[in-house]
């Protein structure tokens, strides 16, 4: 156990200092400076700051209200209803997430720009209008897609807590005659009240330091906020990483006062357990006629967030040069794009070390986060909350300032892992732990002290009470935090271009090439073939996961 | 006396056949040390076709490329420098205006070869540090479905004309506008005065380049104001409907070789260094990047597409100190 937090601490506070110390200096890396206030004045006095961090925040609370509300309503349907098609929907639900954020933004502006939008050409046509009915360069443009991008990550952190959750309560509201839509906001939102504040702080984050929807619908709608002032104090010659560094403390600060209050608010954690001794065995809620509308539901959200972006993609990944979808394109469409990945160098290299860190990189950052999390929910130590809120900042620190930070680190430290694929290991962990704990707490808090304790008082020792009975309560979520670090990993580009090296080289870093090549049609393609390996991984991770780790355990 | 102009003959005819025996020992020494190491901004595919076109010639010779931006070269020089790790020979691309730091800290040597003398004055420092080997050119471009060739812009005012509002975009890269205000060029009032005006255009603000040029061929507006000719051009061979605007001056951001004062395989990195410079690797670098240096009488595809248009080349020292600029004209733009 103290291994673990040591460990933990050790990833984080590598890019934590970095971060703090290079927001009190002036000049770049390299370069002696004395300490200064100087970017914090810069950035404290500028009134413009408050015009971002008030965009930031409205930005933030409209799409983690979106994601929120579609997130929990899917994670219930799926797991505690009797909704049919289940392992599609689940396959399909992460899909967007392995779109690389690059084609992400340019794939939405092909399907909603009022110019040359697929939708609103698609629209003009169908009803006779003149003007393009959406006009997606508004501020309401842009928490409806950033709202729908973190759909997923929501669902996936609320699966896991509904599934560990005792329906008990559900169905003696059901017994004394409450309808499901009462039993679902008297009942289950309530006891899931921990996990979905949890979940919303992770996602207010994930929007306040997302860039890939700010940086193209509001670039143009003019609407800006602090991610982007980070992105361009990145892209600066040199980059300014004294800017980057004080401008992620003040993401990390807001980070860590939401921590502390969901800390205050939610410190009775037992209120909400529902695992307990007793006989726990979730049933699943029958939807009747309702089963219909819960499909339409899905089928609406999987034509916007899977269909129509995967449409686009692979549109884009036929012809020679993007053009809107015409006769005259159907005469340019073929399959070079895909032939001329097998010609890039080193691709089967990119695709085997992809694979070993998307393997690896889930793996340890789910199993120390398990840990850190009893200590956080279960533990009785006074440090916990702190830990808690440390664990929280490496999603607040910029995926660059990651990379640059273990460069210096392991140029220095006399660990001989720079130049090799073990530093990316150590990146994807770093970076994944914020969610791993997020996930893990929202699952731990549902678990009864009462399980461990009959354990303890027949001679269990922690380890053993921790291997055999906390941890199987908890595969539903360790695999959902999984399968969502595994497509993180899959997709990082930021930590990796500063540490890669030619013998590390990993997917990401061919979109990378292919986009700043100027080959979209190439980036497409790449982008097809890693939605289509992501939605065979899920489904392979779905079927025999839980197989295999009950096996381990 | 005439002893010594007698010599003074000799010597001169001596010394061409000294240069090309150096070869010989750098290629018995490159085949000893097998490997070289090349940091670079070109892309693994480019570099990779001119890595094999290099073998052709020296198959011995295994060449390591990695990839990156040149500001994370230079970081990455830096870093390793700092660290007393020694891993790199030669970089393309590791941001010019870093050199003269990395000179004064004793990482770069001084390197010449034959094929130098064939580059133009503007693309090689004097002291012997670095020599362009291509680069960008910047131009407008248009879409020529959008706009008709009769009323394409031919000048970087024509952007101004009020017919293009709401038809114009700009990248969120501001430095080109930095380099039109070098001294000798526009300077930083026209400059200021210039993106004023065309901030009345309400021009569309796009993130990159890549995504400029996709998205001017796609028809989302009509004129992209600075975007990479290469580019243009690379689209324009696959059939799409774009064109650039012969305006006056364009502007060229050089990507230049140096070399490590500490490379772990000096002969290799000579051998390569004297081939890219050659007019063998000059043409194989020109054909499959289409990025050769656009000076004046390169013989490169650049330099024939501009030919008979200036060119303001960018001063990275310039570039660097006056970030406070960039970010006035970001803010003119509405990008910060």
């Amino acid at each position: 156990m103290v291994a673990v937090i040591a460990v933990t601490l050790y990833l984080v506070i590598v890019p934590l200092l970095f971060l703090l110390w290079s927001s009190f200096r002036s000049a770049p890396v390299g370069v002696s400076s004395p300490l200064t206030l100087e970017n914090y004045l810069k950035v404290y006095r500028d009134a413009r700051t408050y015009t971002l961090l008030g965009n930031t925040i409205v930005f933030a609370t409209g799409s983690a209200t979106i994601a929120i509300f579609l997130g929990v309503i899917f994670a219930w349907l799926l797991e505690r209803t009797n909704i049919p098609l289940k392992d599609l929907i689940y396959s399909l639900i992460p899909v967007p997430m392995a779109i690389p954020g690059v084609l992400f933004s340019i794939g939405w502006v092909l399907l909603l720009s009022p110019t040359i939008g697929v939708v609103n050409l698609f629209l003009v046509g169908l009803l006779g209008l003149e003007q393009p009915p959406i006009n997606i360069y508004s501020l309401g443009g842009m928490i409806f897609l950033e709202g729908l991008h973190l759909t997923p990550v929501t669902f996936l952190m609320m699966a896991g807590a509904f599934k560990s959750m005792d329906p008990a309560l559900e169905e003696a509201s059901a017994t004394a005659g409450a309808g499901l839509f009462a039993t679902l906001r008297r009942i289950t939102l309530k006891v899931l009240r921990p996990s979905i504040f949890a979940a919303l702080i992770y996602i207010f984050i994930s929007a306040m330091e997302s860039f890939e929807v700010p940086g193209v619908i509001g670039m143009r709608a003019g609407i800006h906020v602090l991610a982007l002032k980070i992105y361009l104090a990145k892209e600066a010659i040199p980059p300014d990483y004294g800017m980057v560094g004080t401008l992620a403390v003040l993401l990390l600060s807001i980070s860590a006062l939401m921590v502390y209050f969901y800390g205050k608010i939610t410190r009775a954690s037992e209120r909400y357990t529902t695992v307990t001794g007793k006989g726990y065995r979730p049933k699943m809620i029958d939807l009747g006629r309702w089963k219909h509308v819960a499909l339409g539901l899905f089928f609406c959200y999987f034509i916007l967030t899977v269909v129509l972006p995967l449409f686009i993609l692979l549109w884009a990944s036929l012809l020679p040069f993007y053009q809107a979808p015409s006769r005259k394109a159907l005469s340019n469409l073929s399959l070079n794009n895909y032939w001329s990945l097998f010609d890039y160098p080193k691709v089967g290299l990119s695709i085997r070390n992809t694979l070993v860190m998307v393997l690896l990189a889930p793996t340890i950052t789910m199993a120390l986060c398990s840990i850190i999390s009893w200590f956080i929910v279960k533990g009785e130590a006074k440090s916990r909350q702190a830990l808690d809120i440390i664990t929280i900042l490496p999603h607040a620190i910029p995926g660059i300032v990651i990379g640059v930070s273990l460069m210096w680190a392991y140029l220095v430290l006399p660990i001989p892992i720079y130049g090799t694929i073990w530093i990316l290991l150590v990146a994807y962990v770093t970076h994944r732990i914020s969610f791993g704990t997020r996930v893990m707490n929202a699952a731990m808090v549902q678990l009864h002290r009462e399980l461990e304790e009959a354990s303890y008082a027949s001679g269990g020792s922690w380890i053993r009470t921790f291997v055999r009975i906390t941890l199987p309560l908890l595969i539903p979520a360790f695999l959902n935090g999984w399968i969502f670090s595994a497509i993180a990993v899959a997709k990082a580009m930021g930590s990796v271009i500063m540490i890669y090296s030619p013998e590390s080289v990993v997917l990401p870093v061919l979109v990378w090439e292919r986009w700043n090549e100027g080959d979209v049609p190439g980036t497409a393609a790449l982008g097809v073939m890693m939605i289509v390996g992501l939605i065979l991984a899920t489904f392979v991770a779905r079927k025999y996961g839980p197989q295999l780790l009950s096996q381990r355990l | 006396m005439k002893i010594f102009i007698s010599l003074g003959l000799l010597l001169l005819l001596i010394l061409p056949t000294a240069q090309a025996a150096a070869p010989d020992s750098r290629i018995e020494g490159a085949k000893r040390e097998k490997r070289l190491v090349w940091w670079a901004t070109l892309s693994s595919t480019e570099a990779n076709e001119v890595i094999k076109r290099f073998n052709r010639r020296y198959p011995f010779v295994d060449v390591e490329h990695w990839r990156a931006t040149g500001e994370v070269i230079a970081e990455k020089i830096w870093a390793e420098f700092h660290a007393k790790r020694h891993t790199w020979d030669v970089v393309l691309g590791g941001e010019n205006r870093k050199f003269p730091d990395l000179i004064k800290a004793g990482i770069l040597q001084k390197w010449s070869v034959p094929g130098r003398a064939n580059v133009h004055k503007q693309g090689k420092d004097p002291n012997g540090y670095w020599v362009v080997m291509g680069g960008n050119v910047i131009v407008p471009a248009y879409n020529t479905t959008l706009v008709p060739s009769s009323q394409a812009p031919r000048s970087w005012e024509d952007l101004l004309d009020p017919k293009w509002k709401g038809k114009l975009a700009v990248t969120t890269d501001v430095k080109p506008w930095v380099v039109l205000a070098q001294p000798g060029a526009w300077e930083k009032e026209k400059v200021r005065k210039y993106i004023s005006r065309l901030v009345a255009n309400k021009p569309q603000i796009i993130n990159g380049h890549t995504q400029a040029v996709a998205l001017l061929a796609a028809g989302e507006f009509a004129i992209a104001a600075e975007v990479y000719l290469y580019r243009v051009r690379m689209l324009m061979k696959k059939g799409a409907p774009i064109d650039w605007a012969r305006v006056n001056p364009v502007l060229f951001t050089g990507s230049a070789f140096i070399l490590s004062k500490n490379a772990p395989h000096p002969n290799a990195a000579y051998l390569w260094l004297d081939w890219i410079f050659s007019d063998e690797g000059n043409k194989a670098v020109d054909e499959i990047t289409g990025k050769g240096n656009p000076f004046p009488g390169s013989g490169t595809q650049q330099a024939e597409a501009i030919k008979g248009l200036s060119y303001v080349g960018r001063d990275d020292g310039y570039v660097y100190q006056n970030s406070e600029f960039a970010n006035e004209l970001s803010r003119i733009l509405g990008i910060q």
